[in-house]
């Protein structure tokens, strides 16, 4: 299955977008960072595309300053 | 009998949930914060995310990735300092300055590397705002003063000179040791571009832990370079806040204690600690002025303070009376210089200092009523 995974460069940031997600009512899961995608910082936000509103997260995460890389990644 | 009346060195009792929230992660989930990101450093890094929340909000910080933790105020002041000088700048400090600021700028000025103006103060400690605003060059980087004074408890006019570098457009840091939990302070506000402070004094939490709230736009150079838990590929330190400033593991559990500590104080309501110990201050001080031979300094009565007494008695030395209060009746205070020798210098006590006594939330009215009797009894 595929997932959306957003990476920050702090884990500051990762922890403030969970706040600010979580605050929204978006359900996501925290998961150590794929090392295939990123060697930033240990922590990234894993969403089910079913739930992912790119819009809606875009625009509250840039809102706060934060800046995210978004890709995807293929569970099996 | 134990009188503590240190409080202004650290704050001591401590409240019990600061105890409690240090043992509970020392115990139940004592991980590194953000180096990996299994359950127990997933919380560990939440309570860390949590403090520098609180801190934001408690000071007005614009954004929270701008509070950087560091061991202590020491710290904090001489990581701006080095960090944000360069050659060729001028600063200005104030003669009610502690030590952790005159001598990292000492030490800079002997290196030759800024220029130093030491703004005079009043016999009641305050800023000479007049000389302040004359003393600006072309070259002035910065303006640095503590908030509360740890010899007097003078507060200074932070928002008339926050107004004043504002206009000037300098850079105007803030040493908040004593001021930070019990004098309310919005960096926004007051225009404060940086604020040092510590965690053990009146925020309440365990010593090691203190730090920085910086304004969007200030780079600080990190003196310190290493690991961050982020951007591991790279072999150079990461640029963004807070990690550009945190090298090395953090003081998790003195972070956890300083959150602690900063939620007994929201749960208290500031305002309530501050009425509350400014009421017994001003009880210590009216009793103290009834009695012959006994001089206070700092702010007269009617004036805000914090809720620390500094005092001298007729024709005996301040560490001979700090010596019998403790060793006599178990009052413990300090005496001397209290690292802050120019301070001594403008109220006129330099070089054998003041007995001080400074109070805590914890502080009673019996406490000082026992303390009272003890002094009329040494003099």
């Amino acid at each position: 299955m595929k997932y959306f995974i957003l990476i920050f460069e702090s884990t500051h940031h990762s922890l403030k977008s969970e706040k600010l997600l979580t605050g929204l009512g978006i359900k996501f899961d925290i998961i150590p960072t794929p090392k295939e995608i990123s060697s930033d910082c240990g922590m990234a936000i894993r969403i089910n595309p079913a739930l992912f509103d790119e819009q809606l997260v875009s625009s509250i995460l840039n809102k706060n300053n934060i800046t995210f890389h978004l890709h995807e990644k293929v569970y099996k | 009998m134990n009188i503590y009346l240190d409080n202004s060195a650290t704050s001591w009792p401590k409240p019990i949930t600061v105890i409690e929230t240090i043992t509970s992660y020392m115990t139940d989930f004592g991980a590194s914060p953000g180096r990996s990101a299994h359950h127990f450093s997933v919380k560990a890094a939440k309570e860390v995310f949590e403090t520098r929340e609180l801190l934001a909000s408690l000071f007005n910080t614009p954004s929270s990735d701008r509070v950087v933790f560091t061991a202590n105020a020491t710290q904090a002041i001489n990581t701006a300092l080095f960090g944000l000088l360069k050659k060729g700048d001028h600063v200005i400090t104030s003669y009610m300055e502690h030590n952790s600021v005159v001598r990292p700028l000492r030490h800079l000025e002997q290196k030759g590397i800024i220029e130093l103006s030491i703004i005079d103060c009043d016999k009641e400690g305050y800023i000479n705002l007049e000389k302040l605003k004359n003393s600006f060059r072309s070259n002035t980087k910065l303006v640095v003063t503590i908030h509360g004074s740890n010899v007097t408890g003078t507060i200074q006019p932070i928002k008339q000179i926050g107004k004043i570098c504002k206009s000037k457009n300098v850079l105007y840091m803030v040493d908040a040791s004593q001021s930070a939990g019990i004098i309310p302070i919005d960096m926004q506000e007051d225009n404060i571009d940086i604020l040092a402070f510590t965690g053990h004094k009146e925020l309440y939490g365990p010593m090691g832990i203190g730090g920085l709230c910086i304004k969007n736009d200030i780079q600080i150079e990190s003196l310190m370079h290493g690991g961050t838990g982020s951007r591991s590929e790279s072999e150079t330190h990461p640029h963004f806040y807070p990690d550009r400033l945190e090298a090395g593991t953090l003081n998790t559990a003195g972070i956890i204690g300083l959150k602690a500590g900063i939620q007994y104080i929201l749960d208290q309501g500031m305002n309530n600690m501050l009425k509350k110990q400014l009421q017994l201050t001003d009880y210590f001080y009216c009793k103290l002025k009834e009695t012959n031979d006994i001089t206070i300094y700092g702010p007269t009565r009617n004036r805000e303070r914090l809720p620390i007494i500094s005092l001298n008695i007729k024709d005996k030395m301040p560490s001979d009376i700090a010596y019998t209060l403790d060793k006599e009746f178990g009052i413990m205070t300090r005496a001397g210089l209290h690292c802050s020798p120019l301070a001594h210098k403008t109220i006129g006590t330099f070089p054998h200092g003041t007995v001080r006594f400074s109070m805590s939330c914890f502080t009673t009215k019996e406490d000082i009523d026992y303390t009272i009797d003890k002094i009329k009894l040494i003099q």
